[in-house]
């Protein structure tokens, strides 16, 4: 009697620990909605489990991909449609423990995105976070959650092509008045009396503001344009140093700033984007002039240091309220006594210029006090993916 | 005297080409669109031409394309006058034969101006890019 209801007993665990596998398994699938794809590898990295998701983005049925391999089951592809090679892929450094997941790699806010293969040979662009799954401090498998971001792609290059065309719609006629102008300057079409010129020279002078103001637009278009190409040009620095000078010289004048550059270390060859280099260089160097004081200099300056070339601007004017210091890489920020003396910057200038330095491989930093001036490095490594090599000119 | 052919399809940017090359001493003809330059080109082969990318109806590269696998036409130096400054439509120009390519508002009339005193009086010219 007593054995009997033992095993009435167990037959309802049993018949309960099923009911909780079975209410798993349905939670399971259905996580995700029918957006989220999940997918449960073990540690070899094959899979376990996938949810309904999985199932509708990538065309395979479950019981065709269990403890197969997930690499070979969804192959990834990058931008260029290059396949992407097993041991480049997030997941077999989740597994062998090299990367604890791949938000911490790639940040929360952009995740990276590559393209997924259909069962059909299709492809849809993607974007995963891969974690490993840990018992008794051990990794014995990973989980992966990815998404289709086909929308927010189109999204994003119906914003690119709408500011693209926008930013070209404005630079048409602002290129219009400023070469009009300049035929009037030459004076070709009849001679401009002084107080004309006076007038002439005022519109100018916001016609290039404006120029400008489009220009960092469309730079800051072109940095956020993942495909944007990184040069690789070999520079002298005293080519670079003079280029920089010739571009500032105008401001410089007007402020009636002295830049300064020493001439130690200027025989040295760097290789990376002139462009981008230029313009960092030459954004310091506007700041300078921009919030120096009249009578004041900037000094343009180059050293090497173990593993890296630095460049730095250095001025002596108003500098950076301490607590502002913190927000000064912000697109749109602009310190008060910044905004007190120049009031018309827009707060685009360092944004870009970290963003440019990111391309490259570099990094940017500064020393600043108020009413006392500043320093902005430029820290380029020697032999990083994006970076300089440097030598010294025979 | 050399001939110039401008293709361009904004009024006030013709005028301010057109002042300056006459003022150089340099005749010049308009082309508004890509199928008008070709035309103009057809009937008055010019000593260079610069050259608009987003027009009406042809656009720059069209003309680019006609002027480069034409025998007669090939030579004639291309100067792009655009403002599109993207890195692929600027390598684009370049790789089919353009001589030259300026985004307009980057840069002072009298620079083109030069540039193109270079290429019509012979003088070295270092080529610009962008």
């Amino acid at each position: 009697m007593k054995k009997v209801k033992k095993t009435k007993k167990g037959e309802e665990r049993i018949t309960k620990l099923g009911e909780t596998i079975a209410e798993q398994e349905a939670i399971f699938a259905s996580v995700g909605d029918h957006i989220m794809a999940v997918v449960v590898v073990d540690k070899n990295g094959k899979i376990i489990r996938v949810n309904k998701a999985f199932e509708m983005l990538t065309g395979w049925e479950r019981k065709e991909v269990i403890d197969k391999f997930l690499v070979a089951v969804v192959p990834r592809e990058d931008e260029n449609r290059n396949r992407v090679l097993f041991k480049e892929r997030i997941l077999s450094r989740v597994l062998s423990g090299t990367v604890l997941t791949t938000t911490v790699v790639a940040g929360i806010e952009k995740l990276p995105t590559f393209y997924y293969i259909r069962k059909n040979k299709s492809r849809f662009p993607a974007t995963s976070v891969i974690s490993p799954v840990l018992f008794k401090g051990k990794i014995v498998g990973a989980v992966e959650v990815f998404y289709d971001i086909t929308k927010e792609k189109e999204l994003e290059q119906m914003r690119m092509d709408f500011l693209s065309l926008a930013s070209h719609q404005l630079r048409t006629p602002l290129s219009g008045t400023k070469w009009l102008i300049e035929t009037m300057y030459r004076e070709i079409v009849g001679k401009i009396t002084k107080k004309q010129k006076e007038y002439l020279d005022n519109i100018y002078k916001i016609n290039e503001r404006m120029i400008r103001i489009v220009s960092d637009m469309l730079s800051m278009l072109r940095l956020e344009n993942e495909k944007t190409l990184i040069k690789k040009e070999k520079i002298s620095v005293s080519s670079l140093f003079k280029n920089v000078l010739v571009t500032a010289a105008a401001a410089a004048k007007e402020r009636k700033v002295a830049l300064q550059c020493p001439l130690n270390h200027r025989m040295l060859i760097i290789e990376t984007d002139s462009e981008i280099l230029k313009s960092i260089l030459g954004n310091f160097l506007s700041n300078a002039i921009d919030y120096s004081m009249p009578g004041q200099k900037a000094i343009l300056d180059v050293k090497e240091e173990s593993g890296a070339v630095v460049f730095s601007v250095r001025d002596f004017g108003i500098g950076i309220p301490k607590k502002e210091q913190k927000r000064i890489f912000e697109r749109f920020y602009r310190a008060s006594n910044a905004k007190n003396l120049k009031p018309t910057g827009i707060g685009f200038g360092l944004n870009i210029a970290k963003m440019l330095a990111e391309k490259i491989g570099a990094e940017i930093s500064f020393k600043s006090e108020e009413d006392k001036g500043s320093i902005f490095y430029l820290r380029i490594p020697k032999r990083s993916g994006g970076g300089v090599k440097a030598r010294k000119k025979n | 005297m050399n001939h110039v052919l401008i293709v361009e399809d904004e009024d006030f940017l013709i005028r301010a080409l057109e002042d300056n090359l006459v003022a150089e001493g340099y005749t010049v003809d308009i082309a508004k669109n890509g199928a008008e330059a070709v035309e103009k080109i057809g009937k008055k082969k010019p000593d260079l031409v610069l050259l608009d990318i987003l027009m009406p109806q042809k656009d720059g590269f069209f003309v680019l394309e006609e002027i480069k696998k034409n025998p007669e036409w090939k030579l004639i130096p291309v100067i792009v006058l655009s403002n599109l400054g993207e890195d692929t439509i600027i390598k684009r120009a370049l790789e089919m034969g353009a001589d030259d390519y300026f985004v307009k508002s980057q840069h002072p009339i009298q620079e083109v101006i030069e540039k193109v005193k270079d290429y019509l009086e012979g003088r070295k010219a270092a080529k610009h890019r962008p």
